[in-house]
């Protein structure tokens, strides 16, 4: 079950103003990359492209090894898991929850390019960062000849 | 005249004041009671414990920061959503807090900050004199 804020008796209208608020910090991507997100919500993430490689950082905060995962599957980058909360069962001493939890999926196209087999995924203090190093010529590059 | 308390009805327990000038995002934040002690976790991933600055004042708990943006140039980003810049998160406590206990853990991404609350009672002890 996904968690719901938490929304204490007797609260002023107003309150839901700041909620609004909250939510112009959400993600707002441009980018070819095919972002998709399903289910639940989904986190913020920066990419980065040069010759090289791609780097794509997420902001996945509190993760723990086994709730994450992350592949590749016919040239796109899937990172999906679930954020628990922590105190199911003392939520009703929160008396405000913000942060969200439950499960997320973001999927993005790579390109051509993508070495699949090197790809290196690193998780340190909430945030993933997943290296995905670029061959030289795209897999199925093919020169052809003009007689 | 009076001054109000509150300028408008809030939760009476925990309440967020309006953010400081000049921030650039607001971290998510929980906010949780119990009986000896209020705890606030932040969602603030990708910084060190000292990046964080805690004040508790008169019974206002302040965490505020800055997480730099990333560093290539902008034209090698492709997509940039993730915040940077300085934060900053107020909450007031309803009760009276502890405010020389407080303390505080960043633990993948999330700053936990314990506020104990203060013995409003104190209990007297009486010394008896026995009456033969």
């Amino acid at each position: 079950m996904s968690l719901t804020r938490y929304n204490p008796r007797g609260l002023a209208p107003w309150f839901d103003f700041d909620r609004l608020f909250e939510d112009f910090d959400r993600p707002l991507g441009v980018a070819p990359f095919r972002g998709g997100a399903e289910a639940g919500w989904a986190p913020a993430v920066d990419v980065f492209e040069d010759d090289k490689e791609i780097v794509l950082t997420a902001d996945l905060p509190d993760m723990d090894q086994k709730d994450l995962d992350i592949h590749v599957e016919d040239n796109h980058l899937t990172i999906k898991g679930e954020r628990k909360f922590e105190n199911e069962e003392k939520k009703d001493q929160y008396h405000r929850i913000e942060r969200r939890y439950g499960s997320f999926q973001r999927t993005f196209a790579l390109p051509d390019t993508v070495d699949a087999d090197n790809i290196g995924a690193k998780y340190d203090k909430g945030v993933l960062k997943v290296t995905l190093p670029k061959l030289d010529k795209p897999k199925n590059a093919r020169t052809i000849q003009v007689k | 005249m009076r001054m109000l308390r509150y300028h408008y009805p809030v939760s009476p327990a925990v309440a967020e004041r309006r953010p400081q000038p000049q921030i650039d995002w607001s971290p998510r934040a929980d906010a949780q009671e119990t009986a000896t002690e209020y705890v606030v976790r932040v969602d603030a991933p990708g910084l060190a414990e000292s990046d964080f600055d805690i004040q508790l004042d008169r019974g206002v708990l302040t965490v505020s920061g800055e997480r730099k943006a990333p560093e290539a140039e902008d034209a090698s980003y492709v997509l940039r959503e993730r915040s940077a810049g300085r934060f900053s998160r107020r909450f007031r406590f309803a009760g009276k807090v502890d405010a020389d206990n407080v303390s505080a853990r960043y633990e993948k991404g999330v700053l936990e900050v314990y506020v104990p609350k203060a013995e409003t009672i104190r209990k007297v002890p009486v010394e008896y004199e026995t009456v033969q």
